[in-house]
């Protein structure tokens, strides 16, 4: 019998019709099995042990002084997925290698519990101009200028380098030295690859590679590969925070056909970005945009007195990828937006995952995103 | 002739006395720190609790709660944690386990524990004494203290196993293993136990310890988060075509393997590994149903196989409220006991940092 | 093993699941015991495939195509870092509008590589607006403009050639004013001679589409056609109209809707062009108190396929222009009128000095 038929004998899914394996050699696969599953022995000193609880109650720098940024280490961690069991000391040891990225609002990374979690996956959902994208834009530019590598994956042309330079001057003091800026900023922009995807297929193969740590043709420069001194294959190793703008678009297309295609691409795309995160030791931060609930929207007026003035937060819309897509992320912010006309301040709230319920104000300026 | 009448004669005698089954069965209950599991007392070995919610419901945070309350020891130094002092293994599905979550939650306990311990001993003390009680502020850790929180952190978090799944695949291949992953665990823990023995000063305290555990038949938990995480993965391969990998057949072999762990009533002699006795805790997130139906009847989408290996059901339900929930989110939740019937229902609100708070209903 | 061939192993571990596959076919192959890639590519060819998984000749080197696109590139191939993009962004030409105070709410004028969403009520001067705009992509390069040609998808009829005749005569006059202001220029000189309105005209292309199957099509042929007429800007005039009449279902529509922008935004950042589409306005009930305010048309769901959208309306007898959303431009107000010769400022507005 073929390998792959004698596994999933054993794990019980062969046909009635399929003789049983033999007792001996059940138990030889069982202690194959075994072998590839077992923990490795690892232990753990106390002072990493104190470093992984204390990490995220003394925040990271939040604003910088341009001296040029170590890069963390690469994790050594295989390129495929691996079934392993991780027993205490190997849990420490997987969270002493994460880092709280800030996304560089005060009041949105304690929203967050300190900054966007490396091994987590965020969500923006919000109507439409409620900062969104200056959110995306703005945790890329911090996580650059901290040293990490970002990759932005943008579907809707909203990214711009640009803005990217004004965030920068936003983290700089004000006494700085121009031409360590310059370099400073020349760093960060490297850091960040962008990547333009229109379909859902598209994305399915950048977070395929990203996650088996492949980049691009390494071969001929200058034809619109990947530039700068990094070699071109550590960028998916090497990723600290993954953007994706947004991802709603790609998807529900997809998802209001009549058959279950969409469901499950939909299912694919979560469990790629949720098994990416851990694995990779990068942040996830995705945007889902609303659309009209057709609900009665009369219940805004009640339901806790300062909601009603929030506005877009009643049941008037509802995210874009639907009920069914929940559970997806780790935590989920939505984003609104009050009043118009020069001075509007948008609003955060958490609506699910750790921390539902707390809310913060924020503006966005022109050098960056402040709290109020 | 002979032979064959000892052979009949050895068919028929019984495997073991009443009161050597008693004592294998009856053991304490596992206790999940969270009142409406609790109050039944039923998280036996032999037992599986199917938590049923809708995202957002508190699933993989009575998970967590579990997961600590088993880790932690029953007593050390002198200060009482409360814990099972077994060892558990979290299959997880979804991957929103959060471990750092779970190390603080579990950092906390400990230290909370102590504390309250170091002030219950000081006011024994002070009022052995016979000096007037005073209103104390938390006295400061003193060495000894840190001491004991450092091991027994160590060893909390030397029970804890965590195995994340991506693919149903995985997750028939971990359950194959489950068994021998607890033998293994605890026998590592059993060769550190020994080694750390040998190296201390061979105090009394610490040896007769030592032997107490190890006599002490060990505890275990089996968690499992998420059982539907892959459903529309592999609803995508086809039955009729054949799929090995298709819903039915993944399903199928959930339930069977599940059912296989569970029992632990037949004696079988030709697998060299222990019969797992651990109870087991599935959660299993659900879509959003219609209304909020008190009397809904739970529809499952697994076959009949998984119902007859789940022996209690529990129903998270979001019952949404006005003016309700710590923030004025207004959203709190009802647990209900879809089976067995018969038990009350609990309110609860789901808090970012405490966890699983109920309320008075 | 070098580094050629680590990637190579790493290309293959690819489940089958993100490869763009029938169900049918990929259900066959999971039969067989093919998960990954790697699995497909160990066969030797097409036939074994064919016979392994029992699959049709055709559908097997279907399947070995769609397998090797590794071979081709891979999809971070088109990656850019940021620092290449600002140099891009910075050398970008804008579209002018011809209105300064507009031009400076946009920095600049409209941006091409996104969409640009005009939306107001009736009479406001969209279409105005996407006439002067047609005219302006055309501008020399030696006046600091694109020097590109324009598509017009006009669904309502609001097009009018004398009206365009009119608009583009006024822009080829100030050209030449501005021409003759520095004779020194010869590269002005030479571009403004064969600039004229017959010419510019010529250069605008107009495709009328009477029902949205038309629209379609235009749009699923534009990305040949822009390619072989050097085409730097779109206009869709109106979007809103045919959505709004010709659906029953919501659902169908909001698809269609998102897989059109989808469509556009590729057009737009692949070959580097503007794409203006024009919405028109609906009225929606304010929960908050009675009355009702004005909102885009389209829903909800349309609000997020632009990159930059505008709201025109009337303010105190003015035409007033508002950004709404932006990636890189903070939110304000302009001002602008509609004259014989085009879209200019408000009389009375100053100039800010250069």
């Amino acid at each position: 019998m073929p390998a792959q038929q004698e596994l999933l004998r054993l794990i019980g899914v062969g046909g009635e019709n399929e003789p049983d394996l033999p007792p001996e050699r059940l138990e030889e696969m069982l202690e194959q099995l075994w072998r590839e599953v077992a923990p490795q022995a690892r232990a753990v000193g106390p002072s990493v042990r104190r470093r992984v609880l204390n990490q995220s109650l003394d925040g990271e720098e939040r604003h910088l002084t341009p001296s040029l940024v170590v890069p963390p280490p690469a994790p050594s961690l295989p390129p495929s997925l691996p079934l392993q069991i991780l027993d205490g000391p190997g849990i420490e040891t997987q969270l002493s290698r994460l880092n709280f990225l800030p996304t560089g609002c005060d009041g949105v990374d304690d929203l967050l519990g300190g900054g966007l979690r490396q091994g987590q996956v965020t969500e923006l959902t919000g109507e439409a101009g409620t900062g969104k994208t200056q959110l995306c834009l703005s945790a890329a530019a911090s996580a650059a200028a901290l040293g990490h590598r970002v990759v932005y994956v943008d579907t809707g042309g909203g990214f711009s380098s640009a803005r990217i330079k004004e965030f920068h001057r936003g983290f700089v003091t004000a006494d700085a030295d121009t031409s360590e800026v310059e370099q400073h900023l020349a760093l960060t922009l490297d850091l960040i690859t962008v990547v333009r995807v229109h379909d859902v297929m598209h994305a399915f193969k950048v977070l395929e590679e990203l996650g088996l740590g492949l980049l691009g043709d390494p071969g001929v420069k200058g034809d619109g590969g990947l530039e700068g001194e990094a070699d071109s294959a550590m960028i998916g190793r090497e990723m600290g925070l993954l953007v994706v703008d947004s991802l709603s678009s790609l998807l529900s297309p997809t998802l209001t056909r009549l058959h279950h295609q969409g469901y499950t691409t939909m299912a694919s795309v979560a469990s790629l970005l949720r098994s990416l995160a851990p694995v990779h030791n990068c942040a996830v931060l995705y945007t889902n945009h609303t659309v009209s609930a057709g609900g009665m929207g009369g219940d805004g007026g009640g339901g806790g007195g300062e909601r009603g003035g929030a506005g877009g937060s009643g049941p008037s819309v509802k995210p874009a990828l639907g009920i069914r897509w929940t559970s997806t992320p780790h935590r989920r912010l939505c984003l609104s937006r009050d009043g118009g006309g020069a001075g509007t301040s948008c609003g955060a709230e958490v609506i699910y995952g750790p921390g539902t319920g707390v809310r913060t104000r924020f503006r966005v300026v022109g050098d960056g995103i402040r709290t109020l | 002739m002979e032979a064959a009448e000892a052979a009949a004669r050895a068919f028929l005698a019984p495997d073991e006395t009443g009161a050597a089954f008693l004592s294998r069965n009856l053991t304490d209950p596992m206790l999940t720190g969270i009142p409406f599991v609790d109050a039944h007392g039923s998280l036996r070995a032999g037992q599986m609790l199917e938590v049923c919610g809708v995202g957002g419901s508190g699933k993989t945070e009575i998970l967590m709660q579990a997961a600590v309350n088993c880790a932690l020891p029953k007593a050390r130094g002198g200060v009482s944690f409360g814990g099972c002092e077994g060892g558990v293994l979290l299959l997880d599905l979804d991957g929103k386990f959060d471990t750092l979550r779970f190390l603080k939650i579990l950092t906390s306990r400990v230290k909370d524990a102590v504390i309250r311990g170091r002030s219950a001993t000081m006011k024994q003390n002070e009022t052995a004494a016979g000096a007037p009680s005073q209103p104390r502020k938390t006295p400061p850790l003193d060495a000894e203290s840190e001491a004991l929180i450092d091991a027994v952190y160590a060893e909390c978090v030397g029970r804890f196993h965590m195995l994340r799944c991506h693919g149903s695949l995985d997750f028939l291949k971990a359950l194959t293993v489950v068994e021998r992953a607890f033998v293994e665990a605890e026998a590592e823990r059993e060769r550190r136990d020994a080694a750390d023995a040998s190296a201390d000063d061979a105090a009394d305290a610490s040896a007769a310890r030592t032997r107490a555990r190890a006599q002490t038949q060990t505890r275990r938990l089996l968690l499992i988060d998420n059982i539907a995480a892959f459903y529309w993965l592999d609803r995508a391969s086809r039955r009729e075509q054949g799929a090995p990998l298709s819903l039915h057949a993944v399903h199928h072999a959930f339930a069977a393997k599940l059912l296989a762990l569970r029992r632990v009533l037949c004696i079988s002699h030709w697998s060299p590994y222990d019969r797992c006795r651990a109870p087991i805790v599935v959660t299993k997130a659900t879509v959003g149903g219609g209304g909020a139906g008190a009397t809904q009847t739970h529809k499952d989408f697994l076959p009949p196989t998984w119902t007859s290996a789940v022996t209690q059901r529990l129903v998270l339900d979001v019952e949404k409220s006005r003016g309700g929930g710590p923030h004025g989110g207004g959203v709190s939740f009802v647990a209900r006991w879809d089976f067995p019937r018969g038990r009350s229902r609990a309110r609860y609100d789901v808090d970012g940092d405490e966890g699983i708070k109920c309320r008075a209903a | 093993m070098d580094n050629g061939g680590a990637n190579a192993w790493y290309k293959d571990a690819m489940q089958l699941t993100s490869v763009p596959l029938a169900p049918s076919v990929r259900s066959k192959l999971q039969r067989a015991g093919f998960v990954s890639v790697r699995d497909v590519k160990k066969t030797r060819g097409p036939v074994e495939l064919a016979l392994e998984a029992g699959l049709t000749n055709e559908e097997a080197s279907e399947v070995m195509k769609v397998v090797r696109f590794g071979v081709d590139g891979t999809a971070l191939a088109g990656a850019k870092s940021a620092s290449e993009l600002l140099r891009e962004e910075t050398g970008k030409l804008p579209i002018y509008t011809f209105s300064s105070e507009l031009d400076a709410l946009l920095g600049g004028g409209v941006a091409a590589g996104e969409i640009t969403e005009l939306c107001g009520c009736p009479g406001i001067g969209k279409t105005q607006m996407c006439v002067q705009l047609c005219a302006s992509v055309q501008i020399p390069h030696a006046f600091g403009g694109y020097d590109g040609e324009a598509v017009y998808v006009d669904t309502e009829g609001s097009f009018m050639a004398e009206r365009a005749e009119e608009i583009a005569e006024a822009t080829a006059r100030h050209l030449r004013s501005v021409s003759n202001a520095s004779p020194e220029d010869a590269g002005m000189s030479d571009a403004i001679a064969s600039f004229t309105a017959e010419r510019m005209l010529e250069r605008v292309h107009l495709f009328r589409c009477h029902e949205v199957t038309e629209l379609l099509a235009v749009l699923e042929a534009l990305p040949a056609y822009v390619k072989k007429h050097r085409v730097r800007l779109v206009v869709v005039d109106s979007v809103a109209f045919h959505f709004r009449q010709d659906f029953r279902d919501m659902a169908l529509r909001t698809t269609i809707l998102a897989k059109m922008t989808q469509r556009l935004q590729q057009l737009a950042s692949e070959n580097a062009l503007a794409v203006v589409t024009v919405n028109q306005v609906t009225v929606k009930p304010d929960p908050r108190g009675g009355g009702a305010r004005l909102v885009p048309a389209l829903g909800e769901s349309y609000a997020h396929a632009c990159t930059t959208r505008i709201i025109l309306s009337w303010e105190d007898d003015t035409r007033t222009a508002y950004l709404y959303k932006s990636p890189r431009l903070p939110q304000g107000r302009a001002r602008y009128t509609v004259t014989e010769g085009g879209i200019r400022d408000v009389r009375g507005t100053k100039r800010p000095a250069e």
